[in-house]
């Protein structure tokens, strides 16, 4: 301690500094940084474990054939994630305008139970969802059979020119051809349930944290409650949805765990189906050189997928200027 | 008028409540279920003996409970700790490299975990932490996303002049930290606490690849796996978060204070 004290106060104030975010530097290089970098490094071999012979970047141009359907994985996680991102951020908001309008109690109810769902394991969630959506005895099925069973619930159906309604597959158990528009809807709405209960939080704190002054100025000029939310909340919150925006982005891509299952079991094998690159690592297991490729090709493209969306981000904003 | 749009805001709240609500309900229901069935709006089959036959049938999974209470207690000390010490350094200390810390906190949300986990399969076997559940927490005791909660919350609630005050009176970095910076941060510590308890007690993935053995395994493994322990394992693994939930009344003080 004699040492310390002694020290130059300089290089002491550095010492003591830098010793508290020692935490954060030591997990980046051992636990991230590292493994990225050791997995570049094992895709230029062939075999690595037992011959590791130097291939160069031979495992990269044979990703194409080695590793079937990646490119739709990706195209999937292009189109599809933005789609829930936006319904995610939208069903979250507008919940927590309206959780913002009604008394303190129901407000306190509704903030525990919108986070229950997040509190939960995404396998439990899976499960439960799994189980509603079964075709033969899930809560979906027993209210298909609830309305055809129900005279004047059929008559309301041939309105829409239905008499019955049909058992829909969602999860594809009799591996049709053509499951991707229920299984898109599946997942989105398993995301929403799990996902949308946090992001509502945060919106409630945000709309809570605006200052009443400034609503009840607006609402004297004139203002509806439309116009104070379009027009005021919305633009004060601005940066924050912004920013709620590329988290939820962040939770769907690492939350893997329904991902996997729809790429796997519910899915059929074939390669145009297969919904994310997270199945198609779990397949390659076995094949450390792949896998390592892979992995660096989806690093590199979540990375260019996040700059082109920064680009487009600071395009779109210069242009409404 | 009003009244009628405050009806409405009412009824909808309590709609989405319920939408919310009824699954996992459902679910809940389903654990007094006596038989292997899915769940089924059939009420006549529901028991107490059923939820007792479930419990039962799930207690060959005491090991895996210790397991999850192990990592998760340990997983939360360490990473609320680090992340308040983390994030006083890099809001209250002048670094000629802040810039790169931000880009590596950024790039370590950034990077989804699940593509982070196979290299780091490979680390941990170099490691020697395969079959350790030192490797179930250790990798995520500075998490990124609670650092960045603390340093907003330092940056915009307190008063940097109380650290001044006490630079002045004699107390050393340490001091200053474990004598005044966190009694104050207690709320922001409080949401900290559960989000981590939760992502620990919940971590699914890791377990399943680092853990050769079933024993070594947390309880959240135990979900996919049978159907109606799969019912008993959600409603034991919902349990402790809810009460840590219910426990952390500071999460309202937070709220309260950005409410004024």
């Amino acid at each position: 301690m004699k040492f310390i004290d002694v020290m130059p106060y300089r290089i002491k104030n550095t010492l003591v500094s830098h010793s508290f975010i020692l935490p954060l530097i030591f997990v980046f290089f051992v636990f991230n940084l590292f493994p990225l970098v050791n997995s570049f490094y094992v895709s230029f071999f062939l075999d690595y474990y037992t011959e590791a012979r130097f291939v160069g970047f031979d495992n990269y141009r044979n990703l194409e054939n080695e590793v079937k359907g990646l490119g739709y994985a990706l195209l999937n996680i292009l189109i599809f994630l933005p789609i829930c991102v936006v319904v995610i951020q939208i069903i979250a908001l507008f919940s927590a305008k309206l959780i913002t309008r009604t008394p303190k109690i129901i407000q306190n109810s509704a903030i525990i139970i919108l986070f229950l769902p997040f509190m939960l394991p995404e396998s439990t969630i899976s499960s439960i969802f799994a189980n509603m959506f079964f075709s033969e005895t899930g809560l979906l099925a027993n209210m298909i059979i609830w309305i055809n069973d129900h005279a004047f619930t059929r008559e309301i159906m041939t309105v829409f020119g239905e008499g019955t309604v049909d058992k829909v597959d969602f999860l594809n158990r009799n591996r049709s051809d053509s499951p991707v528009v229920f299984i898109y809807t599946y997942i989105l709405f398993c995301w929403v349930i799990k996902y949308c209960g946090f992001f509502c939080l945060i919106y409630y704190i945000s709309l809570q944290s605006i200052k009443n002054d400034i609503v009840e100025a607006a609402m004297l000029e004139g203002a509806s409650v439309k116009d104070v939310f379009y027009k005021i909340e919305i633009p004060m919150i601005k940066s924050m949805i912004g920013m709620m925006a590329i988290l939820s982005l962040i939770f769907l891509l690492s939350k893997s765990t329904l991902l996997v299952s729809m790429s796997r079991s519910v899915l059929p094998d074939q390669e145009r189906y297969m919904f994310s690159v997270h199945g198609l690592l779990y397949d390659l297991w076995a094949n450390v050189s792949m896998l390592g490729a892979t992995t660096w090709v989806y690093v590199l493209f979540l990375v260019a997928m996040f700059l082109i969306g920064f680009i487009l981000f600071k395009l779109i904003r210069y242009l409404l200027k | 008028m009003n009244l009628n749009r405050n009806f409405i805001s009412i009824t909808s709240v309590l709609i989405i409540m319920f939408l919310l609500i009824k699954p996992l309900l459902s679910y809940f229901y389903a654990s007094f279920y006596v038989y292997d069935l899915p769940i089924s709006v059939n009420a006549e089959h529901y028991s107490i003996q059923g939820f007792f036959n479930q419990l039962k049938y799930a207690n060959q999974y005491m090991v895996n409970f210790y397991v999850s209470i192990k990592v998760a207690l340990l997983g939360t000390f360490f990473s609320c700790l680090f992340s308040c010490m983390v994030a006083y350094g890099l809001s209250i200390f002048k670094f000629r490299f802040l810039k790169l810390f931000y880009c590596i906190l950024i790039f370590m949300i950034l990077i989804p975990e699940f593509v982070k986990v196979f290299p780091f399969f490979i680390t941990l076997k170099t490691l020697g932490l395969l079959n350790n559940d030192l490797a179930l927490w250790l990798p995520y005791v500075a998490p990124s996303l609670s650092i960045f909660i603390i340093k907003y919350y330092i940056d915009v609630v307190m008063n940097k002049e109380v650290i001044e005050a006490a630079r002045i009176d004699g107390a050393g970095e340490w001091r200053i930290f474990y004598s005044i910076m966190l009694p104050i941060l207690k709320p922001a510590i409080a949401i900290i606490v559960v989000v981590q308890f939760t992502h620990f007690w919940t971590a699914y993935d890791l377990s399943i690849l680092i853990m050769n053995e079933d024993e070594l395994k947390n309880l959240a493994h135990i979900n996919l796996y049978v159907f109606p322990l799969s019912i008993i394992g959600s409603m034991i693994v919902v349990v402790p978060s809810l009460v840590l939930f219910f426990a952390a009344r500071s999460i309202v003080d937070f709220l309260n204070l950005y409410g004024k």
